[in-house]
């Protein structure tokens, strides 16, 4: 079965992302787009328009963002739902976790808004905090 | 396109959810499930075991004299996840709470959850309705 543009198209902002290039983030996300970061650390909340969305994963990539290797990529005409393990290290701490992340799609095969969820919130909060 | 087998178990488990038949919604759980409800508020935080979270989804029935209602709006599915953006709506008092909620399962070859993520797209409203 071919994948579904828009698992294509989450697909590779996932590479993009390893990769290391941010600035590719503006090619997926409208500008407009809204991002819902769980937990109670330093990053939680809710950041609405392109340019808090890309501070937001400035900050979490700074010296090195997290590796994201995709466990599984759901994808309708209007949502994509990815699975991936996130591992890090930071300041000799290490982060080893799996994230839920539910986008929304619009017509034209953009990210309109992003949830992010951890499976161990209270591992992913002490490394972010 | 037929649609998924593990997207057709979701759909029945929230047609369960919806009825209140709790007896059989039971069985879509694993005895080890973890359950993940985001926000902040006072039922927030990860429910592990199939009894916990039963608990839990006791206390959202008697907050909201078994009113709230989920109703799918989309369901992914692949062998072992399922995904759902659904809109639910209940009232508690003089709260009314209408949000879609972003939901991930992990699926056991068996078609019994393992784990579920959820967050809201108006979290704020989230926990002002369970506060």
């Amino acid at each position: 079965m071919t994948e579904h543009p828009n698992a294509v198209m989450v697909r590779r902002s996932f590479e993009a992302w390893n990769s290391g290039d941010l600035d590719v983030i503006r090619e997926y996300v409208t500008d407009d787009a809204v991002y819902h970061f769980a937990g109670n650390n330093a990053m939680s909340g809710t950041y609405r328009g392109l340019e808090a969305v890309k501070d937001a994963l400035a900050r979490v990539s700074q010296g090195g963002g997290p590796h994201a290797e995709l466990e599984a990529l759901l994808a309708s005409d209007d949502h994509v739902i990815a699975f991936f393990h996130a591992t890090h290290e930071r300041d000799g701490n290490t982060l080893d976790i799996v994230l839920a992340q539910p986008y929304k799609v619009n017509a034209e095969g953009k990210i309109t808004e992003i949830w992010f969820l951890a499976n161990d919130q209270r591992a992913f909060d002490q490394f972010w905090s | 396109m037929a649609e998924h087998p593990n997207a057709g178990l979701i759909r029945e488990a929230i047609a369960l959810f919806n009825r209140g038949d709790w007896d059989a919604y039971r069985e879509y759980f694993t005895e080890d499930v973890i359950w993940h409800v985001g926000g902040n508020h006072p039922l927030s935080g990860d429910y592990r075991g199939r009894d916990a979270i039963f608990e839990y989804f006791g206390k959202v029935r008697d907050l909201t004299g078994g009113g709230l209602r989920s109703e799918p709006q989309d369901i992914l599915a692949d062998d072992s996840h399922g995904g759902v953006f659904t809109r639910v709506t209940a009232d508690r008092d003089d709260r009314h709470l209408d949000v879609v909620l972003a939901q991930a399962y992990r699926i056991n070859p068996d078609g019994k959850f393992t784990e579920y993520w959820a967050l809201a797209d108006d979290q704020d409203a989230v926990n002002a309705f369970w506060s």
